[in-house]
């Protein structure tokens, strides 16, 4: 018995790592991309581009600047979340980690398009994707912390 | 209350944590300490919450406030930021707004007097606020010594030409101050508000009227709901906003705003092309539709009877856009001097009731938006301020505006052969001839907005300036009648031998009446009429037009006067008294008669073989002035 836990937990040890190395791949690229566009939006600040800072681009304005901080904030979550895979006693599920893997991409590709085109105050047809993600985001959330909870 | 029983609850479940730590397993006392100083602390900081208190009432001019379906511009943001953009940049926002240092357009520094109406008006800023010392209008007539008052400014209109102020006459009705700014940036000043409108010269001091709440709340305001009571002294007036604002042309949003909080009707609704039924946009309307979202305001329209009187006198006007406004108005088109003989509208703000009677809008499909763009599009190359002048589209200032429909005038061809006039002149611009300077605003000629073409029998008839002696103030009517017969078969009206010799200019000008008058002013100084017609005989007449009894033309015959080559010979203004006038001006007419010899012979305009002014004939000209009282109301 004291066997079979011992292999149990070598399995969930070695299942863990390869989360962890998971969550570390996507967190930093997240943080990479979304670090990117944000000094490409901060370059349009600069040089004052008119489709970014008109008045009628409020709308876009605000997607862009919502897609490139959840993208990162995503990114950094994926660090947490790799964190959390080793420190926990248990493992974070599997279905938390594509939850948020998904998040990771319906999110702030929601929030991009719904501001590459933008009707008046109203964002792109691209912004449905924005409350699917932000669902899967919450579920692999509230995964996780029932997981640390219950250890 | 509310705010406060939150910022309470917040403050308890926040700090609570903080409380127990510091009591948890201590003595008695120190608990009490602690706990003391916590409610001491809580009960401090609750007190300083609430210190916070709301403005206080607004109770010395109209208020805004939503009624009737209008929920106002802030519900419009959001969702058409820029269409808000290009208003809020507008004139139209800043038409009527409350008065402090920042919206007063006129510097304040030191304090300003203006004479106006026979007293003395003297403004200064204190703080925020604007206010204006002036005789007490409520003193009796026969008082030699009026008392003095001080009042608060509390209201301005306009902030694109001029700015007019208004004081509280007691609550919420307003009274004109005799005072405006001129806001032209060549010619800002203060000036007596008789210095822009042709009215007769007066020294007596109108008496208070609420002509904000009787008249300009109508049109200088959105919605505006006079709430005048039955016996005419209380007057609680509304607006949904004092600018004119998106409602103003669009309706009432409520509807609007309540359906499009669905996202998949927002999102049919940016597939559809069709617009969106629950509020109006001028621009699907049909032309007369469309039109009369404008002429609400820009038209002589009147209650159509006494029951509208009445309606809007409580809750105001019952037109909204898109309705037929002649349902519950009438346009007249005479009855006092803002029209011609003909019923041609001769003052400016007026222009769907001379645009109604063209045959583009009769025959044709003109609106007002044909050529005017209320929001300035995106790809429009021009600086704001250019657009927000006169609010036209792109090019309409020029040819466009005609050949967008008349399309047979691109080719240069047949449009040489329809002006002849050369290709490039100022005679070859369609306006120029449809759409001649023959409406005074705002201290200046104004096109007519009743396309037209130019008539020599008109201007005997009517006695109206056109197109054609406008340009070529050097010529006869005769002249006029005889090339309009050669060109294009217009047979020539009866003439006295006084029109068939002498520039119609120089009779408008000597002989005509004060609305003649002002419109020659003007002309002296437009720059394709100079061009056209020379400019060496000028100067007595504009002189002439400086010592004219009504301010306005003095004002705007000073303006012309600047392109004189006599101008730095005069010290002038044109508020100077009336015995002060001639003296001022001798000495300019004296520069230009120096130089008699160098001028050739007109003799149409009164300057002899000598270059001098045939005085005889100006004298006997200027004796037969039409003094005939006119007033202008803009």
């Amino acid at each position: 018995m004291a066997k079979k836990d011992e292999g149990a937990a070598s399995v969930d040890a070695a299942g863990a790592e390869a989360l962890a190395r998971k969550h570390l791949r996507w967190g930093w690229w997240s943080v990479l991309v979304f670090l990117a566009l944000g000094i490409g939006l901060e370059a349009m600040h600069g040089l004052k581009v008119d489709w970014y800072l008109n008045v009628r681009s409020e709308t876009r304005r605000l997607m862009l600047t919502l897609g490139h901080s959840h993208g990162a904030l995503i990114g950094v979550l994926h660090l947490a979340f790799a964190y959390s895979a080793t420190a926990l006693p248990k493992p974070p599920s599997r279905l938390a980690s594509h939850c948020l893997t998904a998040s990771g991409v319906l999110l702030p590709a929601g929030f991009l398009l719904g501001g590459w085109v933008v009707y008046g105050g109203d964002p792109g047809k691209g912004v449905v994707l924005v409350p699917i993600g932000a669902g899967l985001l919450l579920v692999a959330v509230l995964l996780t912390a029932l997981r640390a909870t219950r250890g | 209350m509310f705010e406060i029983v939150v910022f309470l609850l917040v403050l308890c479940v926040g700090t609570l944590p903080l409380v127990l730590h510091f009591t948890r397993g201590r003595a008695l006392t120190r608990r009490a300490a602690v706990l003391g100083l916590w409610l001491v602390g809580g009960a401090a900081l609750t007190w300083a919450a609430s210190r916070t208190q709301d403005p206080a009432p607004v109770l010395d001019r109209p208020i805004e406030v939503n009624s009737q379906d209008y929920v106002s511009s802030n519900a419009c943001r959001a969702c058409h930021p820029g269409e808000y953009d290009s208003w809020y940049g507008s004139y139209h926002r800043t038409m009527t707004q409350p008065a402090t240092v920042a919206t007063v357009a006129g510097p304040l520094a030191g304090g300003v007097r203006v004479h106006a109406r026979g007293q003395d008006f003297e403004l200064e800023a204190r703080g925020e606020e604007v206010w204006v010392t002036m005789n007490d209008p409520a003193a009796p007539a026969d008082v030699v010594d009026v008392p003095r008052i001080e009042r608060r400014v509390v209201m301005t209109t306009g902030s694109h030409e001029e700015q007019f102020f208004w004081t509280s006459m007691g609550g919420r009705k307003l009274s004109l101050l005799p005072v405006m700014y001129r806001l032209d940036p060549d010619e800002q000043r203060w000036a007596p508000l008789d210095g822009c409108c042709i009215s007769p010269p007066t020294s007596v001091q109108e008496g208070e009227n609420a002509r904000w709440n009787r008249v300009c709340n109508r049109c200088h305001s959105t919605h505006a709901s006079p709430r005048i009571s039955e016996d005419d002294t209380v007057m609680d007036t509304h607006a949904v906003e004092l600018g004119i604002a998106c409602e103003a042309c669009h309706g009432p949003g409520t509807e609007h705003v309540a359906a499009n909080r669905d996202p998949r009707r927002r999102y049919d609704l940016h597939a559809d092309e069709g617009g969106d039924a629950t509020i109006v946009n001028p621009e699907r309307l049909d032309h007369v539709r469309s039109s009369m979202a404008c002429a609400q305001c820009h038209s002589t329209a009147g209650f159509l009877d006494n029951d509208e009187y009445y309606k809007w006198k409580q809750q105001g006007y019952t037109y909204r856009p898109g309705e037929d406004l002649f349902a519950t108005r009438s346009l007249y088109t005479e009855g006092d001097d803002k029209f011609w003989k003909d019923g041609m509208v001769r003052v400016s703000g007026r222009e769907f009731s001379g645009m109604h009677r063209a045959p583009c809008y009769t025959d044709g499909e003109m609106s007002c938006l044909s050529c005017h763009q209320l929001h300035m599009q995106a790809d429009d190359p021009r600086p704001f301020a250019e657009w927000a002048n006169d609010m036209l589209k792109p090019g309409m200032d020029g040819d466009r505006a005609c050949t967008q429909c008349h399309e047979e005038y691109l080719d240069d061809d047949v449009r040489a052969q329809h002006t002849h006039h050369p290709l490039g002149s100022s005679g070859s611009e369609c306006l120029n001839c449809h759409m001649p300077y023959v409406t005074y605003g705002l201290l200046k000629g104004i096109r007519t907005h009743e396309v037209c073409s130019p008539s020599a029998r008109e201007s005997v008839a009517y006695g109206r300036p056109n197109a054609c002696n406008q340009c070529h103030l050097d010529e006869t009517l005769l002249w006029t009648a005889q090339h309009l017969d050669e060109w294009y078969g217009i047979e020539p009206p009866q003439l006295t031998p006084d029109q068939r010799t002498v520039a119609a200019s120089v009779l408008w000008t000597l002989r005509g009446n004060s609305g003649q008058r002002v419109l020659m002013a003007w002309s002296f100084g437009w720059d394709a009429a100079r061009a056209t017609s020379g400019t060496d005989w000028m100067t007595p007449y504009l002189l002439t037009l400086m010592r004219d009894p009504y301010h306005a033309t003095r004002y705007i015959a000073a303006r012309s006067f600047q392109k004189q080559p006599e101008a730095h010979a005069i010290d002038y203004d044109f508020m100077l008294p009336s015995d002060q006038l001639q003296p001022r001006t001798m000495p300019a007419y004296a520069a230009w008669a120096q130089h008699g010899a160098e001028r050739p012979a007109r003799a149409a305009t009164l300057i002899s073989a000598t270059g001098e002014l045939d005085l005889p004939e100006y004298d006997r000209h200027l004796g037969q002035r039409d003094n005939t009282s006119v007033t202008l109301n803009e």
